[in-house]
């Protein structure tokens, strides 16, 4: 049987394309290594020849980037090679912001150029003691008699016991 | 040096004997320790109700001739006919269909209380832990077993004292109330305790087995008295000079004539009649 004959999209095509993989990103291309992410999600797969994947990918970028500012024809996350950009958030984040209120204040997204992420570290590691119950607890600093003291608070905010202390 | 205490360890005929006895009727597995390289097999659905079983897995597994070592461990469900006899070479293994129904053949499923330390040096807050839940217990008159797993401290009672279904697709089933267990557990004592262990496949550590770490090696020893609660030091379970008597030991069920009607009745209903 003979292979179909690949038909090189029409404008009207590319622009289809474009815009579908835009709204499934909700907007968060930024880059090529993210615009590969997800073009790769729905055109992976193709049966095409490496050149016409090559070419319509290219087709449909420029389309997109045309429409949309912001978006950088370099790869700015190399690491993962757009593969997994949690990796590269991980290794580029040059600030973590763990309050949700000052993650949105910052206009910060789930990818973001500079590097900030949700990554949220659970603060409550160290263990103390409240009303006989064992909790996780932080360190704090508070003042007593105007000098700064370490103490322990639980989730709900209570003083915990000093670890160190107990048996 | 430490390698050659492993194998000496698991060569003690007392050892092996005291694994293989609560291994009867229940599913035994061996998994990779967390720090070691996960890419080699660990394997689930083993057979072992006696100490050839024990001693063809063994050498199956080049236990002995390798350094590769596993940490054993023994399902909470019992079958009424234990695992199927299969072989051990996984191409060779059909378990699907007996996977999709197996819980018709469960005889009983335990509960267990895990209390995990997270870092050995918070040992002491899940010994406390362990001390304040046994406590509890001992007012209900509630059965259970009480095991240093290495990392914490196991609580589990006999499943054969619970009536309840063990199909996961009925509304009312076991899993449910023993996650409420737990969860009133870590609400009023320790947040200490694991709420998120309730299915019907789950593993506890196998007591007389060894927890091994990547800078150390506990023994999962069961605490068959209070006293041995009440003054827990970790350097004596650790391999490295351990030396509990271990032969014709077994386990303590402490209130073994109780039940755990109040204990349902606390989380259920919420009311203590102590």
């Amino acid at each position: 049987m003979a292979k179909k004959r690949f038909k090189s999209p029409t404008p009207e095509e590319i622009e289809r394309i474009s815009d579908s993989i835009w709204s499934d990103s909700r907007g968060r291309i930024v880059d090529r290594d993210t615009y590969d992410l997800h073009y790769d999600k729905w055109f992976g797969s193709e049966d095409l020849s490496t050149a016409q994947k090559t070419s319509m990918k290219e087709k449909v970028f420029q389309d997109m980037q045309s429409k949309h500012d912001g978006i950088s024809p370099e790869h700015l996350y190399k690491e993962a090679k757009g593969k997994d950009l949690k990796r590269d958030q991980k290794q580029t984040a040059k600030v973590v912001v763990t309050d949700p209120k000052e993650f949105k204040r910052r206009g910060a997204r789930n990818v973001d150029l500079e590097g900030l992420d949700t990554k949220r570290v659970d603060p409550y590691t160290i263990v103390g003691r409240v009303k006989g119950k064992a909790v996780y607890c932080q360190p704090v600093t508070i003042r007593i008699n105007n000098k700064p003291v370490e103490r322990l608070r639980d989730r709900r905010g209570r003083f915990a016991s000093n670890p160190d202390k107990m048996r | 040096m430490i390698n050659q205490t492993i194998k000496k360890y698991y060569r003690r005929t007392d050892v092996r004997f005291e694994i293989v006895k609560q291994l009867y009727r229940r599913e035994f597995a061996v998994l990779k320790p967390s720090y070691m390289d996960q890419s080699k097999k660990n394997m689930r659905m083993l057979r072992c109700h006696n100490l050839n079983h024990f001693d063809y897995i063994m050498q199956y597994l080049k236990f002995f001739s390798t350094d590769n070592f596993y940490n054993f461990y023994k399902s909470l469900a019992t079958y009424y006919n234990g695992i199927p006899i299969q072989k051990l070479n996984y191409t060779e293994r059909g378990n699907g269909d007996w996977k999709q129904t197996h819980f018709k053949e469960m005889g009983s499923y335990d509960l267990m209380i895990d209390i995990d330390a997270g870092d050995h040096n918070d040992i002491q807050h899940a010994q406390y832990s362990a001390q304040i839940i046994t406590e509890f217990y001992n007012k209900l008159n509630v059965p259970y077993y009480l095991i240093f797993s290495g990392k914490g401290f196991h609580i589990i009672t006999p499943g054969n004292y619970f009536n309840k279904s063990k199909n996961i697709i009925e509304s009312d089933n076991i899993y449910f109330l023993y996650s409420a267990i737990a969860r009133y557990l870590y609400n009023n004592f320790s947040e200490l305790v694991d709420t998120g262990i309730y299915d019907p496949r789950r593993l506890c550590k196998l007591a007389y087995s060894l927890a091994i770490y990547d800078d150390s090696v506990y023994v999962a020893y069961p605490l068959n008295y209070y006293v041995e609660l009440d003054d827990f030091r970790l350097k004596e379970y650790n391999l490295n000079g351990f030396d509990k008597p271990v032969t014709k030991r077994g386990m303590m069920l402490f209130n073994e004539k109780g039940n755990v009607k109040q204990l349902e009745g606390v989380v259920v209903n919420g009311k203590e009649k102590v």
